[in-house]
């Protein structure tokens, strides 16, 4: 740990220890008014105030709201949940991009949801089920970029529940060939949209071969 | 030249006005005088007037106890309501995630201690107010901006997982009533 982390834990530790909070005993509010102050915060308000205990999270999943739509961007390099009503981005790594006005949440705030030795790909999932079991959506759409994916990479991501239950699937990047393409059309149903970005020619030899597919064009 | 012109000029306030009016009697035998539109935010008092078949002859001899709310409170409902009135009514309830702003005058209005604060909230629910409870919430999620959980947990008194199960464990090795 080098001294300028040490100093951030010591200053985090005084500020904490020494300054005076407003208190308010929330947990003894009627439930419905519990429900109404977790309802009036914001997004990442509402994670953190789960992150506080077990108890708490219990509360802030019953008071839960929907989300019209969120994107579940999967690259392999980074990965990001795209709350894009409620403007917020959620990040399994400390890593991130910066977007306009977009809160941004990283693995530093919600460390002790995802566990430090496990894969990226377990972590990122994990943190999915857990945003989405605070904030269910209407619509999921899954963004899969398939540069430098490799088929077991990608067998092992659409075999996760949480992203097999997505409404819409688009797929850019290196255009999916053989086995990948198969796993990626296996996807599709009557109820979910599959869109290919960066397709042409290519495609539409594959057209005959997944006629009765749902396939959307750009 | 310009010709005033002869109709009389009315106050839009007076059009809207309701002349009947109707007494509450606060825990503390406080007596508030509250109009029609204004009662109409609290769906408790409402529902009862209603029952009671209250009418703008009868309302002022016949005043209404609310035995749950003191005094002090039942001045800031009677004066949110009064200032309330004629919202427009608020868009059916959402299960969507909302984010509203709290106007300044409410914001000066609900600028007590977190003590009154929490029992003007009780004091709102029982008394069915939406909007003020919204309001009265909006001021408390406020609490939580830009804060950690550590803070979060000392801002609202939340007890750790550990000392939740240490409460579990007094409360399971105690003898119950019979024992």
């Amino acid at each position: 740990m080098n001294f300028l982390s040490r100093l951030s834990k010591l200053y985090k530790f005084i500020r904490i220890r020494f300054h005076r909070y407003p208190k308010f005993p929330l947990l003894y509010l009627p439930y419905v008014a519990m429900r109404h102050v977790i309802r009036s915060m914001s997004v990442s308000e509402r994670i953190k105030l789960s992150l506080t205990s077990k108890q708490m999270e219990t509360y802030v999943i019953l008071s839960r709201q929907l989300s019209p739509s969120c994107t579940i961007h999967i690259d392999s390099k980074l990965s990001c949940i795209d709350m894009s009503h409620e403007r917020i981005m959620f990040y399994s790594k400390n890593k991130f991009h910066k977007y306009c006005d977009y809160e941004i949440m990283k693995y530093s705030d919600y460390s002790s949801w995802l566990n430090k030795n496990s894969s990226s790909l377990e972590k990122f999932s994990t943190l999915t089920q857990k945003v989405l079991t605070l904030f269910p959506t209407n619509y999921l759409i899954l963004q899969l970029c398939t540069d430098w994916m490799g088929a077991e990479d990608l067998k092992a991501l659409i075999n996760i529940p949480i992203f097999r239950g997505c409404n819409q699937l688009e797929v850019s990047g290196q255009w999916p060939r053989g086995e990948h393409l198969n796993m990626i059309m296996e996807m599709a149903n009557a109820e979910r949209d599959i869109k290919l970005e960066r397709v042409t020619m290519q495609f539409k030899l594959q057209r005959y071969e997944y006629s009765t597919k749902i396939l959307d064009f750009y | 030249m310009s010709v005033e012109p002869e109709v009389p000029i009315v106050q839009v306030e007076e059009v809207r006005e309701n002349p009947v009016l109707y007494k509450i009697i606060s825990s503390d035998n406080h007596v508030f005088t509250i109009s029609e539109h204004a009662v109409k935010l609290s769906k408790t008092l409402w529902d009862l007037i209603t029952n009671l078949g209250l009418t703008a002859e009868n309302a002022l001899d016949n005043p209404i106890p609310v035995e749950n709310v003191n005094g002090k409170n039942m001045e800031t409902i009677v004066q949110f309501c009064e200032r309330h009135k004629y919202d427009e009514e608020e868009p059916e309830y959402t299960n969507y995630i909302r984010e509203f702003v709290l106007p300044e005058w409410d914001r000066q209005l609900l600028s007590i201690d977190n003590e009154e604060l929490f029992q003007l909230i009780l004091a709102t629910n029982y008394l069915d107010i939406q909007k003020l409870m919204d309001y009265c919430c909006r001021v408390i999620g406020d609490m939580a901006k830009d804060k950690t959980p550590e803070e979060l947990r000392i801002i609202y008194g939340i007890p750790t997982d550990a000392e939740d199960d240490a409460l579990e464990r007094s409360a399971s090795d105690s003898p119950g009533p019979s024992g």
